[in-house]
């Protein structure tokens, strides 16, 4: 049996959906919305409901095989797995971003409110920026806002969160998007199922 | 007598006996070493070292000392094998690491196994052989990836690939990203005929015989065609005694320290989910500290075996005896010594005491012999 790790919302639908076209369905999912495991025996599939940012930590310790998780979780984690595609859904990117008016300045060591410390810390340190990160876990568009922060590095969708607290985008870190990921222990003993499946997954995407 | 004793042992503890047996079959012997190292050792090698942090700590005399992170570097500093000598050892030591996830240091108990010396392919031949026979007796489900590192490493020194590309290369190899190898290629301008390569040989994993053929089509260097050859002769000679199976050639196997050169190999057995063993040639240690000499071996992490062997907890004691103030103390003994000779595990007690597994229960309440019932 295959254990997929999906991050619960609508990435997880997008998911289910594709995964649903190369033989994983799996009934169980339409029924009920409150279940966290749910299991398809005649296509020997289980899938587990788990918080985006914990998928990767499933899939590394093996308690799913394969999982789904964004790239911005798989930088700042960098966790031990095989990322073996890019799925090309959930596309966002990863930027900075601050005061509509903001102008920086270079004297100062810059303040950074964000999530995604690590990343952060890494795209500074490449370009021999001095920053303070200020580590939240939600409401990071506030910081900068309050005066807690010079600006903030998150994910961006479409900016329109950004433009109702008068925010805009400064700079592009790096492209998001959803990445298929293995357990590297998985990737030996379901080798069949796992490389037929990315194979599958190319040519759905293909399309 | 002695079969008595093994069933004491917990799984864990069983296969290391066994291991050990066999590792001194095939003539290595047990070395045993200090707890603490110097910590210069670590400082002057730090490349070597998967984790850079160590627990330190000042000896009265000032120097300060180790807590050992690795026990390679040990091995390696303080071997006495020479050109016409080797040295072959199997050590079972505690090392203590910074875990990642629950942020503090671990400690990890790690056996493992050196061949030190002028080798050639028995040698890697009898390593690895031991490697698989340890997986197996492990789990009858195990896998094995091995690999050459030379063979990536001179495709990039034929393709003249340096610096940060070539750590993004490699990187992107190890976690098999064939997507964001094709984009890093790409950004860097790589012409498409040396792109081409890179993305074959990242793809290159499977079977063995399957996996070399193709492997042979992008060797473009001497010294690429050399790390086929080296895996071939070692893969012939596991084939003569049956542990050619369950291998697999994998190329994405990239060390992440600068421990190992030349041949690599990582072991896993089925519902544990990271590398049980991990080992190969680690030569350019030796030289580092002056020996012209090739080494190889390989550590199994036994931390790993507790999640593989979760058997429940059994009964504490075979019987246990209540008895109060009014029981004669002597025939107390004398009736405990009496089962215990009989291969009882017994245990006196006034009350039965909390979180006890026991399976039968008496009372000598005031001398008087009662079976009092069964612990359910």
């Amino acid at each position: 049996m295959l254990n997929i790790a999906l991050p619960k919302g609508r990435l997880g639908d997008q998911v289910y959906t594709l995964f649903s076209q190369i033989g994983f369905e799996c009934a169980a999912i339409y029924e009920n919305d409150r279940k966290l495991v749910l299991e398809s025996p005649e296509n020997d599939v289980r899938y587990l409901l788990v918080k985006p940012s914990d998928v990767a930590i499933y899939v590394e310790y093996g308690a799913a095989d394969v999982g789904v998780v964004g790239k911005d979780i798989l930088l700042d984690a960098n966790p031990d797995v095989y990322e073996l595609l890019d799925l090309g859904i959930g596309k966002c990117r990863l930027a900075v971003a601050g005061p509509e008016d903001y102008q920086e300045d270079r004297e100062r060591v810059l303040r950074v409110a964000t999530k995604f410390s690590t990343v952060t810390k890494k795209y500074y340190s490449s370009l021999n920026r001095e920053i303070e990160i200020i580590k939240l876990n939600g409401s990071i568009e506030l910081a900068p806002i309050l005066g807690l922060s010079d600006v903030i590095v998150d994910i961006v969708e479409s900016g329109k969160t950004l433009k109702e607290n008068h925010l805009k985008v400064l700079e592009t870190i790096i492209p998001i998007s959803a990445r298929l990921i293995a357990n590297r222990s998985s990737y030996l003993f379901k080798n069949d199922v796992i490389s037929k499946m990315t194979v599958q997954l190319q040519e759905v995407l293909a399309k | 007598m002695v079969q008595d004793l093994i069933g004491v042992l917990r799984p864990d503890e069983k296969i290391t006996l066994e291991l050990r047996a066999l590792y001194e079959q095939y003539g290595f012997r047990k070395y045993r070493m200090g707890k603490f190292e110097e910590y210069e050792l670590y400082l002057e090698n730090k490349n070597f070292l998967k984790s850079k942090n160590i627990i330190t700590f000042h000896d009265l005399d000032g120097r300060v000392l180790a807590l050992k992170p690795d026990v390679t570097l040990s091995i390696a500093k303080n071997t006495h094998a020479n050109a016409s000598s080797s040295e072959k050892f199997y050590y079972l030591e505690n090392v203590y690491r910074l875990d990642k996830q629950s942020g503090g240091y671990r400690e990890i108990s790690q056996l493992g196994l050196e061949y030190i010396g002028k080798l050639d392919e028995v040698a890697a031949y009898e390593v690895i052989c031991l490697a698989q026979k340890t997986l197996e007796s492990i789990s009858k489900s195990h896998w094995m990836q091995l690999s050459h590192i030379g063979f990536l490493l001179s495709l990039l020194d034929a393709l003249g690939i340096n610096g940060t590309l070539r750590q993004e290369i490699m990187e992107n190899i190890r976690g098999k990203k064939l997507h964001e190898l094709k984009e890093s290629v790409a950004r860097a301008g790589i012409a498409p005929a040396a792109a081409q390569l890179l993305m074959n040989a990242a793809r290159l994993c499977g079977e063995f015989a399957e996996t070399l053929k193709k492997a042979r089509e992008i060797a473009i260097s001497q010294s690429m065609t050399d790390a086929l050859d080296e895996l071939e002769r070692v893969y012939d000679l596991l084939a003569i005694s049956g542990q050619e199976k369950a291998l697999m050639l994998d190329f994405s196997l990239v060390n992440d320290s600068d421990y190992y050169g030349g041949l690599i190999f990582q072991g896993f057995v089925e519902n544990i989910p990271r590398a049980l063993l991990a080992g190969g040639y680690y030569g350019n240690l030796l030289k580092k500290f002056g020996r012209d000499l090739d080494a190889i071996g390989f550590a199994v992490y036994l931390n790993e075996l507790n999640q593989l062997f979760r058997t429940k907890r059994q009964s504490d004691a075979d019987a246990l005896i209540l008895y109060d103030d009014a029981t004669d103390k002597t025939k107390l003994i004398e009736k405990a010594n009496q089962l215990m000779l009989g291969g009882m595990r017994i245990r006196l007690e006034k009350t039965i005491p909390d979180d006890m597994i026991c399976g039968k229960i008496y009372s000598f309440y005031a001398n008087e012999w009662k079976e009092a019932g069964t612990d359910a």
